[in-house]
């Protein structure tokens, strides 16, 4: 323990001392979010909230509601859409509405009669305006109607369902895909290379004499970049919030454990694209061309819309699509390209079969 | 003091169809500072790296300390110390938190300032590993090879491209080793550092060891004669020296005929009758014993360097 402790520090001092691999592994990443969140997030900022109205009750309750909703006060901060349920909500998918409102059949009758009632409310969960001004609003309103109903407790409560809008903020899908990139570059980048000079370098086998286990020693430098790459992570979240003004998602507790599935299976393989690299310069052409096959033919750096159809395939052997994929989804909701449990299973086998193979390869000199 | 440090027998070891290693039998004593000398590309490395598990050698029986060594064993690892010819520490790392980050794989080691003090490094205890000159490196890397009071300790090269100051410091500290009564095995091509600091030496060339001995007994076997050097002049020649009375060789020499001679004072009162006989001008001379770089010299018809 004494032994893995002092190589942990070692390796973490090693990499904070090294300038490049802290701009490469940690600000690079953020940067990237940062700039095509800012370019391409403009324009989300339409003025006045658009919201669809779907009125399922035609009771005094309602018409009442709908009455506020409709008053001249009102339609200078919200334009309103009236039409039925299923149309609004695919209006929401298009990008076009902030929040959606029904207004459920029974409204007005079950809560005269002092029972709860769930009142529907879609939202994007990706889109800052939709999270904030536009369920917001309904949430805000629905808390009046509550006094309107004068129903004390209060019987109105409100069913918030999230719809992915096709169109959505690009930070949000820039933020988590490019923390996937880190990843990818944690293991490239900051494994893959500095092993490999530590291999040319001796570094290595001077460990190898000393009394440790070989267990010991991948101990320590795995698990130092895997600390890298949580700090990383939160550092993304942070990022993503405070910065790029991102609503985390329903599943926002699953971020650190996927995050942590991705550093662990990266960080693998750039243990074995080093044991695969006999020298520096292979580890770099190694390392470059998996860098550029995963960034543009994993849907990180664009949507994996704009592939060329002829390079969709490819898509679906870079892992890099399904860590971030699987980012996407559980950081902001992301609409995904393969469910949840998918992209996790793929991460997890590629991880058991890299292990093997690397230790199958790994060379000290 | 019989028992036996470190015993290797019939030791073999190819890269592809060179030799490195052939057929290479030796055991050193408990307490016995060893050297294995041999130029460049003689087998040093491959032979120590062997015993250390650092390379698989393709057949031979090596036992260290008693027992036959796995090559990976940390436990057993905790009794040897090891510097290796060619090696590399963490670039950022400054020499203090090495030493300690080496300190935190023992359970017994020398305290880091006295250590420090030791190798003549406390001054540059901040520096970053990068930044440290050739023999400072040395130095650190011999640190970490004492550093856990090792009953057994490889040294490859230790003094290889330092300058003699740095040298020195590097011999008084085997010195001290010896004193201690830990058992070094130590390889150098140096003819005067295995002269200087080894009980016994093994003179490798080719991958095998085409003698062993004290420094004393092979400069004995090959050279019962001592070494005249004489300014080379005009009409001194090779010939004519090696006429000489008691003379057994001549070789020449940066300038120099050395002259070897089985009873100097007949070889001396030779040369001068003979100088006057020819009016001839002597230049410098100088009387020495043999070395074991006549030695090496005279077994392998090579220079050693
Ligand atoms: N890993 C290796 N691969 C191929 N040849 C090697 C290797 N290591 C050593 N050799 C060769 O083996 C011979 C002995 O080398 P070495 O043991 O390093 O000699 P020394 O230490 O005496 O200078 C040399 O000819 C060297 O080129
Ligand atoms: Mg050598």
């Amino acid at each position: 323990m004494k032994a893995f402790t002092a190589l942990y520090l070692a390796n973490a001092r090693e990499f904070v001392r090294d300038r490049l691999a802290m701009v490469i592994t940690i600000i690079m990443p953020l940067a990237f979010a940062g700039f095509f969140g800012m370019i391409f997030g403009q324009g989300d900022q339409a003025a006045g909230i658009r919201l669809g109205l779907a009125v399922q009750d035609n009771g005094p309750l309602s018409q009442q509601l709908v009455a506020i909703l409709e008053s001249p006060s009102m339609a200078e901060s919200i334009g309103l859409t009236v039409a039925d349920e299923e149309k609004l909500v695919e209006s929401l998918r298009a990008g076009d509405l902030h929040a959606v409102l029904v207004l459920p059949a029974g409204l007005t009758e079950r809560t005269a009669a002092g029972e709860a009632v769930n009142v529907p409310v879609y939202y994007d969960p990706s889109s800052q305006s939709s999270t904030g001004m536009g369920l917001g609003f309904v949430r805000s309103f629905l808390n009046q109607a509550n006094l309107v109903a004068q129903s004390a407790p209060e019987l109105i409560t409100v069913d918030e369902r999230s719809v992915m809008a096709e169109k959505q903020n690009p930070a949000a899908f820039y933020a988590p895909s490019m923390l996937g990139l880190a990843m990818l570059w944690l293991g490239v980048f900051g494994t893959a290379m500095p092993l490999v000079e530590m291999r040319e370098k001796k570094v290595l086998r001077r460990l190898a004499v000393a009394p440790l286990s070989t267990r010991t020693v991948l101990a320590a430098q795995v698990g130092w970049r895997v600390t890298v790459g949580m700090v990383q992570t939160i550092l993304f979240v942070a990022f993503s919030v405070l910065v790029l003004g991102l609503i985390l998602g329903r599943q926002a507790h699953l971020i650190l454990p996927i995050a942590l599935l991705g550093a662990v299976t990266f960080v693998t393989l750039g243990y074995f694209i080093a044991a695969l690299s006999p020298t520096s310069e292979a580890a770099i052409a190694i390392a470059q061309v998996v860098n550029f096959a995963m960034t543009f033919l994993s849907g990180s750096m664009f949507e994996p819309e704009f592939l060329p159809a002829a390079l969709r395939p490819a898509m679906y052997i870079m892992p890099l699509t399904y860590l971030s994929d699987a980012l996407r989804q559980v950081m902001v909701g992301f609409r995904p390209l393969f469910p949840l449990e998918v992209d996790v299973a793929v991460l997890a086998g590629l991880l058991l079969v890299l292990v093997p193979l690397t230790i199958k390869f790994w060379r000290w000199e | 003091m019989n028992e036996m440090a470190l015993q290797v027998t019939d030791l073999r070891k190819s890269y592809g169809d060179l030799k490195a290693v052939d057929g290479v039998t030796f055991s050193v004593a408990t307490g016995e500072v060893f050297g294995i000398l041999g130029p460049n590309g003689a087998g040093k490395t491959t032979t120590v790296e062997c015993i250390e598990g650092l390379r698989r050698p393709d057949s031979g029986e090596i036992v260290v300390l008693g027992r036959a060594f796995g090559a990976d064993d940390p436990e057993f690892r905790r009794r040897l110390g090891i510097q290796l010819q060619s090696t590399g520490l963490y670039p950022k790392l400054t020499v203090r938190e090495i030493m300690r980050l080496f300190t935190a794989f023992y359970d017994d080691t020398l305290e880091t300032d006295a250590l420090l003090d030791l190798v003549g490094l406390r001054e540059r205890q901040n520096a970053p590993t990068a930044k440290l000159s050739g023999g400072q490196a040395q130095r650190l890397s011999l640190a970490l090879a004492l550093l856990n009071k090792p009953e057994l300790v490889f040294l490859d090269e230790p003094t290889t491209g330092l300058d003699p100051q740095a040298r020195r410091a590097i011999w008084d500290l085997v010195h001290d080793l010896r004193r201690e009564g830990r058992t070094v095995v130590l390889t150098t091509h140096y003819m005067e550092e295995a002269e200087e600091l080894c009980d016994r030496v093994a003179v490798m060339d080719h991958g095998h060891i085409i003698e062993l001995g004290t420094p004393r007994e092979l400069i004995a076997k090959y050279f019962r004669e001592t070494a005249i050097e004489v300014d080379q002049v005009d009409g001194l020649t090779a010939e004519g020296l090696a006429a000489l009375p008691a003379v057994g060789q001549v070789t020449e020499e940066n300038g120099r005929f050395v002259v070897f001679s089985a009873a100097v004072p007949k070889t001396m009162s030779g040369l001068f009758d003979w100088a006057q006989a020819h009016s001839l001008e002597l230049g410098q001379m100088v009387v020495r014993q043999a070395t074991l770089e006549d030695v090496f010299l005279k077994i392998t018809g090579r220079r050693i360097r």
